[in-house]
């Protein structure tokens, strides 16, 4: 038996789209009506909601260094599959 | 259009986290303005017809003004701006508590036409005579139900543990899905027009 409804199952896959606001509204309906009875999800989304401040407030902290630039991306996975022996990504 | 909102204590909304402007002095709070096209729900405000209660259980229970373009979803309404015009003091936690009782009950009535229906009579019996919700929930867990009625018992069990717990709306949710459980998907909706006939009773609504 099925109903129009959304277990907890569910709501994990669709917790970051609903935080985006990028939910069409009869998904967002039944997430709101998720989210009004079942604490457990509501405790999972609060989690996900202090995760992603957290690391947005990482971007603006110094104490943080940028990522670094593509090709000295690159260079190091070139460097990584030179020393392991092999070129990698054949089959 | 006049209809109802729950919110979490304080007045805030339970999703946005908003602190509605309250009634002072008998006169409405002020307007809440959607901020954009008040398509059924990412802009508009949101209320409850008294159907629609049961799914939205929170804290508090206003009454209040809905204007302009009313639409309509499963389960609420939506308008491009709303105000509150008073709190609905009779839901409270005392009257939470009355109602997820009174879910209670009908779980377990549900639990108990299924052991009929299953053939185990003195299971049935044990549970029917069990009125407050902590000797259902202890009756419940103590049967061994033939597997036929099995999840219709559990639930039974399980709605008077979030009704202990304070969970109302839980102990609803699963009073309605124990009656889908035990009579199908027409049962449910049946379950939820009663629980609102049940609010509409003890809060004395109108609209």
């Amino acid at each position: 038996m099925s109903f129009d409804e959304i277990v907890c199952r569910e709501f994990v896959e669709l917790a970051t789209d609903y935080l985006e606001g990028a939910m069409p509204e009869p998904t967002l309906e039944l997430v709101e009506e998720h989210l009004a009875m079942c604490d457990w999800c509501r405790d999972y989304l609060h989690h996900i909601e202090a995760t992603a401040g957290a690391v947005a407030a990482t971007a603006d902290d110094a104490r943080f260094a940028p990522a670094p630039p593509d090709s000295a991306l690159h260079s190091l996975v070139g460097a990584f599959r030179r020393r392991s022996g092999g070129a990698g990504g054949s089959a | 259009m006049i209809a109802y909102k729950f919110l979490c204590a304080g007045g805030l909304g339970p999703f946005s986290r908003y602190a509605w402007p309250l009634p002072r002095s008998e006169r409405p709070g002020a307007w809440v303005i959607a901020p954009g096209e008040p398509t059924l729900c990412a802009t508009a405000v949101h209320g409850c017809r008294v159907a629609d209660l049961p799914w939205w259980l929170q804290d508090e229970l206003w009454e209040a003004e809905f204007d302009g373009a009313i639409a309509t979803g499963r389960h609420k309404i939506s308008a491009p701006r709303a105000r509150l015009t008073r709190r609905v003091d009779g839901w409270d936690a005392a009257c939470a508590q009355r109602f997820a009782d009174a879910c209670v009950l009908r779980a377990r009535d549900h639990a108990v036409a299924a052991l009929d229906r299953s053939g185990d009579d003195r299971a049935a019996a044990a549970l029917r005579d069990r009125a407050a919700t902590r000797e259902i929930e202890r009756a419940a867990r103590g049967i061994d139900p033939p597997e036929a009625a099995r999840i219709a018992v559990s639930m039974a069990a399980d709605a008077a543990y979030r009704a202990r717990h304070g969970h109302a709306v839980v102990a609803a949710y699963i009073a309605a899905h124990a009656a889908a459980r035990v009579d199908g998907p027409d049962a449910m909706a049946a379950e939820r027009a009663w629980q609102a006939d049940w609010l509409r009773g003890a809060l004395a609504l109108t609209a």
